[in-house]
């Protein structure tokens, strides 16, 4: 018989006996392990990641009640539903100045000359009269526009031409008092009021006070589709803000599962006692879209880092053979190769940096509660770039190599969730500055029975492209 | 033992803190724990550590179970667990590729084991150094891949292979010494 079937006879003779093989416990085993079921004090770290969870529940819970309250203030604003339709806020109607109603009186001589102005001035009269009751009662941004800026001659003047056209002639009649007061409509404010109001209500103008009227509900939607129109058409752009955005960000790890790590006999004190965390500075560009005046949503790409100083006296890593020794670490355990390094002197020590760089995509809504406060949360992809990990012992002679165990996890999944605040020079540099928390979700460490999440808490700071204005 | 559902509101209780429960529960698991733990162990009172600090993590991570009738192997994974990391924390296990001296070599009679009583093997099994023991309990018993035992060891495949080998010729050598006792 060959030694393997021997081996396979020899180990299958043993699984059938221990199979269902039980030995029952004493009694005194049960009453010392039923003195234990007392509550266990939880330890400092399980509190720290608590108090981490708690911190992140808190804003996300303030966020909410207050964007709630905020909400509810909001709806005097807002268009009132009734059985009728609804009630919107329009301009209100505009009256002719007095000036602009002063045309010269009809001249009595009778010639042909005089019978042609006459006429026009009559029809100049209905005209004005006819604009007056009709004109303005649209509530197209152009209007609400002109109603804000008062009289707007430049159509009294347009309808005058009409009205001459109607009757066959060409002769333009421009009082002396309408040219006086005639003053060109820049680009720029038709622009300005063309824009939706939701386009970036916190730094663009705003449309000054107007009155409430009954209007339809289908012209109510119709209005608000011909304003997406405008954006679609006009100044989709307008909508968007690109930013840089650089955070210094402390760079720390969550360990779970340490009761399954059986490689070693290290557990979470001995991590948090070699392991030190690092402070980073991550930056990149985002590129925001403004849904509505308070809500936005942003992606970009970033480059992300997590770091960890590790101290290992020789008490703190494993020997495999007098070549081989392993530094376990929570980002992966790392071998060091080399002559007799598994036999140093007891006062060596390891030291150990590790730099991962993660390139990440964020997906973030941001909800804005007025200009200058907002709430960020989101999810975020980290793809690792580079694992730059490096090993020095304090004996400059010994020559060793070093590499990591199975590698690293390339992907990294997390949740994004922060708070800052909005601010705009007068020079119109607009900037924010929050705290920010990222939870990755994946596990970092290859080894089996450790879990490392990667955490990560700073503050964010964001400069944006383009000139900005309060309201 | 019990049917499905009353194993689900025993551990659904258990849970929740009810101690006479957290008991019944322990009824129908503790014996199994027990051996599991008598084979990782060389000796009684390590066995009994062991299975106190298993029985301990079972209820600690009993929310952890998704399927209560799966919950025989569930602790049968805890307490090897629990022995790995006892015997690594007890004695600064140094796993190396270093094998039995020739003498030691087993001579081939794959019949005498089988006249052994289940005691005298757990015995055998108990005399063997830890680090045999430790990789024939994983892989003849337990059934795990040397990929897997190098992983839950941190030792190399083939430091778990030359482990394996040598707890085998060992086993032989003390199952025919057992032998020549008996007669």
């Amino acid at each position: 018989m060959s030694n393997s079937n021997e081996h396979n006879e020899l180990d299958q003779f043993l699984r059938d006996k221990f199979e269902g093989h039980t030995i029952e416990p004493t009694e005194e085993l049960w009453e010392g392990i039923e003195q234990q079921f007392a509550p266990r004090v939880i330890s400092i770290h399980k509190y720290s990641r608590l108090k981490i969870v708690l911190y992140s529940s808190a804003v996300v819970i303030a966020g909410l009640i207050v964007m709630l309250f905020h909400s509810k203030n909001e709806k005097s604003n807002l268009p009132i539903i009734s059985n009728k339709g609804i009630v919107e806020k329009l301009p209100e109607t505009k009256t002719v100045p007095s000036e602009n109603k002063v045309f010269e009186n009809p001249v009595n001589s009778m010639s042909p000359e005089n019978l042609i102005k006459n006429k026009s001035l009559a029809e100049t009269r209905k005209g004005t009269e006819r604009i007056s009751k009709t004109k303005n009662q649209g509530n197209t941004p152009l209007d609400i526009m002109e109603n804000v800026n008062g009289n707007t001659p430049y159509n009294l003047t347009q309808i005058h031409s009409i009205r001459f056209k109607n009757i066959g002639f060409l002769y333009q009649y421009k009082p002396e008092s309408l040219r006086a007061s005639t003053l060109p409509v820049k680009k720029t404010e038709i622009r300005e009021a063309r824009k939706p109001a939701h386009s970036n209500y916190k730094f663009h103008r705003a449309v000054n006070p107007l009155k409430a009227r009954h209007i339809s509900a289908k012209r109510y939607y119709a209005q608000k589709s011909k304003n997406k129109e405008l954006i679609k058409l006009g100044k989709f752009f307008d909508n968007f803000d690109l930013r840089a955005n650089v955070s210094p960000m402390l760079t720390t790890r969550s360990l779970n599962n340490l009761q399954n790590v059986s490689d070693m006999d290290y557990d979470r004190e001995f991590y948090d006692e070699t392991e030190s965390n690092r402070v980073l500075v991550n930056g990149g560009l985002e590129l925001a879209y403004n849904i509505n005046p308070h809500w936005e949503i942003y992606s970009g790409i970033k480059l992300s880092r997590y770091a960890q100083k590790i101290q290992n006296a020789q008490d703190r890593y494993l020997i495999i053979s007098s070549d081989q020794v392993i530094i376990p670490s929570s980002a992966g355990n790392i071998i060091v190769n080399g002559n007799n390094i598994g036999q140093l002197p007891a006062q060596s020590l390891f030291k150990t940096k590790i730099k991962l760089q993660f390139l990440e995509i964020p997906l973030i809504a941001r909800y804005h509660l007025n200009q200058n406060f907002y709430f960020d949360a989101g999810l975020k992809y980290g793809c690792l770039l580079a694992d730059k990990t490096s090993v020095s012992l304090n004996d400059k002679n010994v020559d060793f190599s070093v590499k990591k165990i199975n590698g690293l996890k390339k992907n990294n999944f997390g949740l994004v969730l922060g708070t800052g605040l909005n601010h705009v020079t007068r020079a119109g540099i607009r900037f924010e500055l929050g705290p920010e928390i990222n939870l990755g979700f994946n596990n970092l460490n290859p080894t089996a029975g450790v879990v490392s999440k990667s955490v990560s808490f700073g503050i964010r700071t964001g400069i944006f492209f383009g000139k900005y204005k309060r309201m | 033992m019990f049917e499905n559902k009353q194993l689900h509101t025993i551990v659904k209780r258990s849970l929740g803190g009810d101690l006479k429960l957290r008991k019944v529960l322990y009824g129908h698991v503790a014996p199994m724990m027990l051996s599991v733990a008598y084979r990782y162990a060389n000796n009684k009172p390590d066995a009994e550590d062991i299975f106190q600090e298993s029985v301990l993590n079972v209820f600690d991570r009993l929310h952890q179970l998704r399927d209560a009738e799966k919950i025989h192997g569930w602790a049968k994974i805890i307490v090897v667990n629990e022995a790995i990391r006892f015997y690594k924390k007890k004695r600064n296990m140094v796993f190396t590729e270093e094998t039995l001296p020739e003498t030691a070599k087993y001579e081939g009679d794959s019949d005498i084991y089988k006249h052994l009583e289940l005691e005298q093997i757990l015995k055998i099994i108990q005399q063997l150094p830890d680090k045999m023991r430790m990789v024939i309990n994983l892989y003849a018993i337990e059934g795990f891949k040397h990929e897997e035992i190098s992983g839950m060891l941190g030792i190399s495949v083939g430091t778990s292979k030359s482990n394996l080998h040598d707890a085998r010729k060992q086993i032989k050598n003390f199952m025919k010494e057992e032998m020549r006792k008996l007669g």
